[in-house]
């Protein structure tokens, strides 16, 4: 489809009152027409100076742009004997989200597979409602009456469907247990230009072969056409790694085996350096080995491990310190999450949840799965918290876990083992069945719907046993890139989905 | 300093690092090897570890960090000397002599 001309008459009107969310169902609005959007990009002014070389004249030395403006965009409704949906939209005064589905040959009415694209438009309020001639004075007035508003968001962005195909396969000889972005989209200012996509780090943990061989990471500057590997030199060989994240210009690398953090900056990784690794051990207890790591920004990391510990870190280089020494739960936590620098989330062994809504101070709170080992959780606000299990269960809460509800997934999966967020309308899931074949879902309504990704007319999902982590690009939810154990039990592969 | 590929007594290929001055001709067996490191722990024939030897010094891999990116072509020469070795095997024992038994 990709070069089809879309024509006007091919798309429809969904609706998510009060936002996209789990519990909130789009709505579909089959007697509804967009019309035009405007999305102002913001005024490009012009700086100028003097013309040194003539008199009442100016050159222009440089230029900014302004913000981006809202979107605006016109929605017309057929009048109904039905209560209104778009007057009651619009008495509420709360954020909606619109969502105009295009495609050709399918369903309309099927969210989630009956489109070809999809312009999102979160966040948005009705600025004017109206309607066209209620009477008619004479029949060549009889007419059809329209509901007439204008809708304000916040932002507009397209979602199409998704092709995944392996990447650097010739490189990833060992599992895959993490794989972070370090890119930054910008014009060229600052760093290369870059759409803030082009810069991954895959860590690649070390096989199990004797003689035992480094982890490493395989990185690539330009969304992997090129590959660089770097064995983390600081490990023993045949050590196993737990996660990685990119903590401001470095690559944090945790392992559980060495009690430690690993270290390097991405452009020694990127630029090929031989043996750029350091590793810090300072603040690590014995009884509290990392596990998993998140980071916000260059100030603020979290690292939980067994025993319930949480530590902190203001800078890699200089180690981390204890958070939580296993008061909040005793038990081994094996995944963690932030929202921002306050509200940050960890789930372990034994159905163990543990939460901080100031960055310091942790509790436990009751998870949804009694006795089940929690792998997975994702913060898609303060108080929503997606977590998954070691059976292959998905449970939600925005309540800060005082009620967690349960979301089917079809395949019926075996174990999660990683939930993530692009934004708040786009997420993904990545399980395992228990054959074990890796399985990607993918929502486009915050959560509401999830379905098995890529859908089967657009193509199939690489063949891999599973999928350890994914990572997203800023501004762009139609992008992943994920990591894993290939379908042959001992290689690592790393997908791209596009 | 640069590096000199010579041949020993029993055949085998070594890489050595030499002068910039040491001119063609000139015996590197003064001067430190760069590699590549022993072999033998594969427990190969010593005609095999030999055309692995002197087949990886020919590719320009003679130690770790000239391993990096190459898995490809590692892979493709152990299928051309018709070697049944994994390249983590390789890559190890390569790891092994260039970061130490740590």
């Amino acid at each position: 489809m990709a070069d089809t001309i879309v024509k006007s008459g091919s798309s429809r009107i969904f609706t998510i009152q009060f936002r996209a969310r789990h519990d909130h169902a789009p709505m579909f609005h089959g007697f509804a027409v967009a019309g035009s959007l405007d999305y102002g990009q913001g005024d490009v002014t012009s700086i100028e100076v003097p013309d040194p070389t003539r008199y009442n004249s100016w050159l222009t030395a440089s230029e900014f742009q302004g913000a981006a403006d809202r979107v605006t965009l016109p929605l017309t409704f057929r009048l109904t004997y039905d209560l209104s949906e778009v007057l009651k939209l619009a008495k509420l005064r709360c954020a909606f989200d619109v969502q105009i589905h295009l495609g050709a040959c399918t369903d309309p009415r099927d969210f989630d597979l009956g489109y070809e694209k999809v312009q999102v438009f979160e966040n948005a309020l009705i600025s004017s409602y109206g309607t066209t001639d209620i009477g008619a004075m004479s029949g060549d007035d009889q007419a059809g009456i329209d509901e007439e508003v204008e809708i304000s968001a916040r932002t507009m962005y397209e979602i199409i469907p998704m092709r995944y195909s392996e990447v650097a396969a010739g490189f990833v000889g060992q599992e895959i247990v993490a794989i972070s972005n370090g890119d930054e989209a910008g014009c060229g200012d600052c760093a290369d230009p870059s759409d803030g996509c082009s810069k991954i780090f895959a860590l690649a943990n070390a096989p199990g072969s004797s003689p035992g061989v480094l982890a490493e990471v395989i990185a690539t500057n330009d969304g992997f056409s090129t590959v660089v590997e770097s064995p983390i030199n600081t490990l023993t060989l045949a050590d196993n790694v737990s996660d990685g994240a990119v903590v401001s210009d470095s690559y944090v690398v945790i392992s559980n085996e060495t009690n430690s953090l690993h270290y390097a900056t991405l452009d020694d990784i990127l630029d090929g350096e031989i043996d750029p690794w350091t590793e810090v051990t300072a603040g690590f207890v014995i009884g509290g080995e990392p596990n998993a790591i998140v980071s916000v920004s260059p100030l603020d990391t979290w690292i939980v491990g067994d025993g319930g510990y949480v530590y902190f870190s203001a800078s890699p280089a200089d180690g981390v310190e204890v958070m939580d020494a296993g008061s909040a739960t005793a038990e081994d936590l094996h995944d963690v999450d932030a929202y921002d620098t306050d509200n940050i989330v960890a789930v372990g062994d034994n159905n163990a949840v543990v939460y901080t809504i100031d960055g310091s101070t942790f509790s436990a709170v009751t998870g949804p799965a009694p006795g089940v080992n929690l792998t997975a959780v994702a913060m898609r606000g303060e108080k929503e918290w997606w977590v998954g299990t070691a059976n292959g269960k998905v449970y939600v809460t925005t309540d800060r876990g005082e009620h967690w509800t349960e979301k089917g997934l079809k395949g019926s999966p075996a174990s999660i083992q990683k939930i993530g967020w692009s934004n708040e309308t786009v997420g993904f899931i990545a399980a395992a069945t228990a054959a074990p074949a890796a399985r990607l879902y993918r929502t486009i309504n915050g959560g509401y719907s999830w379905t098995l990704d890529p859908r089967a007319t657009v193509g199939i999902l690489p063949a891999a046993d599973r999928i350890n982590d994914f990572t997203f690009c800023p501004n762009d939810p139609n992008k992943i890139y994920a990591g894993g154990l290939a379908d042959d039990a001992s290689d690592g592969i790393i997908i791209k989905g596009q | 300093m640069k590096h000199m590929i010579y041949t020993d007594n029993e055949g085998f290929m070594w890489v050595a690092i030499v002068p910039d001055s040491l001119k063609e001709g000139q015996s590197p067996l003064a001067y430190p090897v760069a590699g590549p490191p022993d072999l033998s722990v594969l427990g190969l024939s010593q005609e095999d570890t030999k055309r692995l030897h002197n087949g990886l010094v020919e590719k320009g891999m003679y130690n770790a960090p000239a391993l990096l990116g190459r898995r490809k072509e590692l892979m493709q020469l152990l299928k051309s000397l018709g070697l049944k070795l994994s390249i983590f095997q390789i890559i190890g024992v390569f790891q092994q002599a260039y970061y130490g038994d740590r």
